[in-house]
């Protein structure tokens, strides 16, 4: 053990070191890439065209931020829901009714919230460039990074939806215990 | 003199006072009771409340497309290329 202590230390310095490394060079990818395209929007001679794919490459952020926003603020009201679903358990528990399927639901949606908020955060962060090559295949380089945002943002909903769902299986098992008949159920 | 002065003084004292003056006091211009905004009642579920129903409704609130409309739209926009 004590000649693994050093090893051990110098693996645990390097991971220090090299983190903020690799970071920086991901940004300075991403910097990199932007430049790139900017260069290369400089030389689309059809100004109509090139009009377009500045509204989309701007439009891809813009929509990244703020429909990442919403979900976050969905998630934030998801799970004060959970919590006050959770008192509502805890009450229950104490007035002596077994609550063991609910209190496991609740384990599970936490689960969810948690995977989606990683999830949502990641979807935030990421950066879509129009790789751009020639002019005539403008149409298919927007597309593709149209289609590769739309599927991650799909994705990201996705994640937000299974949270919901999740929460309202804990509201259904607490309304079977509670015996009450769960109304206006909306299923995503 | 002294009576000019003793006149000087005492205005100056009311002149100052008027100044400062900013309407009676606080506790007398507290309005009454009833003329308080009353809480509006309102049919939405309650904040806080534990209700299996008003959390649902709650919980149906946080649904939306998820940006569909968004990519729809960045769609059209991108047909002209």
């Amino acid at each position: 053990m004590k000649k693994l202590t050093p090893v051990l230390c110098s693996l645990a310095l390097g991971l220090l070191v090299a983190a903020p490394a690799y970071a920086l060079s991901a940004s300075e990818s991403a910097r990199m890439k932007r430049e790139e395209f900017r260069t290369r929007l400089s030389t689309i001679r059809d100004a109509k065209k090139k009009t377009i794919v500045e509204r989309i490459d701007q439009r891809l952020a813009q929509i990244n931020a703020s429909r990442t926003a919403i979900m976050l603020r969905h998630l934030t009201k998801i799970e004060e829901i959970l919590n006050r679903i959770e008192a509502r358990t805890n009450t229950v528990a104490a007035s002596g009714k077994d609550v063991a399927a609910v209190r496991t639901a609740i384990a599970t949606a936490r689960t969810a919230i948690t995977t989606a908020q990683t999830t949502v955060n990641a979807q935030a962060a990421k950066l879509y460039t129009i790789n751009i090559t020639t002019e005539a295949n403008l149409g298919s380089a927007v597309s593709t990074a149209r289609q590769a945002f739309a599927k991650d943002l799909q994705a990201a909903h996705q994640s937000v939806v299974t949270a919901r769902k999740s929460v309202r299986d804990v509201l259904k098992a607490l309304a079977k215990v509670v015996g009450e008949k769960l109304t206006n159920t909306t299923e995503d | 003199m002294k009576t000019k002065s003793a006149i000087f003084l005492a205005v100056s004292a009311l002149f100052l006072a008027a100044c400062n003056y900013t309407g009676p006091a606080a506790t007398t211009t507290t309005p009454p009771a009833a003329a308080t905004p009353t809480t509006t009642v309102s049919v939405a579920p309650t904040t806080g409340s534990t209700n299996v129903n008003d959390l649902n409704t709650e919980l149906n609130a946080t649904v939306d497309d998820g940006g569909q409309a968004d990519l729809n739209q960045l769609q059209k926009d991108a047909a002209g290329l």
